[in-house]
């Protein structure tokens, strides 16, 4: 409860001497805060998100993110954007396997005048190296058709698709339901995405519990993790460091992506990739 | 007249549709099989190796190089694709037996050539179930055409008749145990 005698000075205050004060003192503040921010955030987060990381054997560069040309290379997404955003890089080996990951956001515009900007990815970008041996192309898509036109009018859309390389039909009814799966090689597809494959996929997509579309390429795998989030964003300048709440929450961001490497069981090499 | 015109040339483009699909449907299956043999080559190819290094640390396992002889022999006057299918089971079971029958030789387990030549085995039994699930989808498929309407009608009068899927040997299905291989 604000004394009443507070509320009458301050009314006294502005009668008296207007409006302009206040608001001269409000840019004032907003330049302070954003001369102080900037150098705040980026040494919380070359030191703290840096220490977290560096707790599961990563390493962390706020500014770098997934280079365009290993976003292209991974076809997840045929559109071209006209945005292209990252930040928060973390690259590391764990095990066996080489991985790095950045959030991404890109766009593209649509309209004349009236530019729009849609969203094409929002999310993490992850790229692990993969255990097996491959030479073509495989492709692991959230099945849009299948779930909203139902599996006969839905498949026959997925065979539709012209962007895609030949449509893959798997045996695992529970996986079909979920992706869409394309790719250049009927074989080398199955040899990748094994029974004990798909089922782990499954649990990522759980774990996650959003959008989740992979592709395979040039021994790598590409996963894009739609997640409506910043990642790792400093708190506010006038709050405490040492807010646990928060840093369990990013130290658990971090661990649920190096979980990946585990879930899909890319340490185990026991084919030809060592 | 001109109504009459168009139903039939419908009629025969879906005709010829469908008669197409059928085919593509067959030819699918065959190239798939065809797959299958390519891979089971390559292991085929592998067999000797294998054979060859473990040889000279396992000295006392005679029993099964003997086998493994006796099989690839076999498999090479198989005609019959059941017969062939049977064999090669077999010689993925005894390898596998001879996997297991490894953990008591660790002079050969830290060979590095043998270490190779294992991971080249798996490689070659995983693609080779790859070859068979995809020959496993493309029968499906095939046979999916066969039985639906109005497909089935042209795969009556064409005589494309239903084709039988690969079933995983009971064998393969359970764990293998080194004891069991040996006995038998």
């Amino acid at each position: 409860m604000v004394p009443l005698h507070l509320v009458l000075g301050c009314c006294y205050f502005f009668l008296k001497v207007g409006i302009w004060p206040l608001l001269l003192a409000a840019v004032g503040f907003f330049f302070f805060y954003q001369y102080h921010a900037k150098p705040f955030r980026n040494s919380y987060k070359t030191q703290i998100i840096a220490t977290l990381a560096q707790a599961q054997g990563l390493q962390y560069n706020h500014q770098a993110c997934i280079s365009r040309s290993e976003y292209d290379q991974s076809q997840i997404f045929v559109t071209t954007p006209d945005r292209y955003w990252g930040d928060d890089m973390l690259t590391g080996t764990v095990g066996k396997t080489g991985i790095r990951f950045s959030e991404l956001h890109t766009q593209y515009k649509s309209g004349g005048k009236n530019k729009t900007w849609h969203t094409i990815f929002r999310g993490i970008f992850f790229i692990a190296d993969f255990n097996k041996h491959f030479i073509g192309e495989t492709f692991v898509l959230p099945d849009v058709s299948e779930n909203a036109f139902g599996s006969t009018l839905g498949g026959f859309f997925q065979k539709l698709n012209m962007v895609r390389p030949q449509l893959i039909k798997l045996e695992d009814v529970e996986f079909e339901k979920h992706f869409a799966i394309y790719g250049t090689d009927q074989v080398e597809a199955r040899y990748i995405l094994s029974p004990a494959l798909m089922q782990r996929i499954l649990t990522l997509k759980q774990k996650f519990n959003t959008k989740v579309a992979l592709s395979f390429i040039g021994s790598h795998v590409y996963i894009a993790i739609t997640i409506n989030k910043t990642l790792f964003e400093a708190p506010w300048l006038f709050s405490t460091v040492d807010n646990y709440k928060q840093l369990e929450e990013f130290h658990t961001d971090i661990a649920m992506c190096v979980e990946i490497v585990e879930l899909l069981d890319l340490n185990t090499r026991i084919w030809t990739k060592e | 007249m001109l109504l009459i015109a168009g139903i039939a040339v419908v009629l025969l483009l879906g005709a010829v549709l469908t008669y197409n699909n059928l085919v593509g449907s067959r030819n699918n299956v065959e190239n798939a099989f065809g797959t299958i043999d390519v891979m089971l080559k390559k292991r085929y190819d592998l067999l000797p190796n294998l054979v060859e290094v473990a040889k000279t640390y396992m000295k006392h396992e005679s029993d099964i190089f003997t086998r493994i002889a006796e099989l690839r022999a076999r498999a090479q006057s198989a005609t019959t694709t059941d017969e062939k299918v049977a064999i090669e089971n077999q010689i993925s079971g005894t390898i596998k037996g001879l996997m297991v029958t490894v953990e008591n030789y660790p002079d050969l387990k830290a060979n590095d050539q043998f270490t190779m030549l294992q991971r080249s085995w798996n490689e070659t039994e995983e693609q080779i179930s790859a070859a068979r699930r995809a020959y496993n989808a493309a029968v499906t498929a095939y046979n999916n055409a066969v039985d639906k309407f109005p497909s089935n009608i042209f795969a009556g009068i064409f005589n494309f008749r239903r084709k039988e899927v690969f079933v995983i040997a009971e064998t393969e299905r359970q764990n293998v145990s080194a004891k069991a291989l040996f006995n038998s």
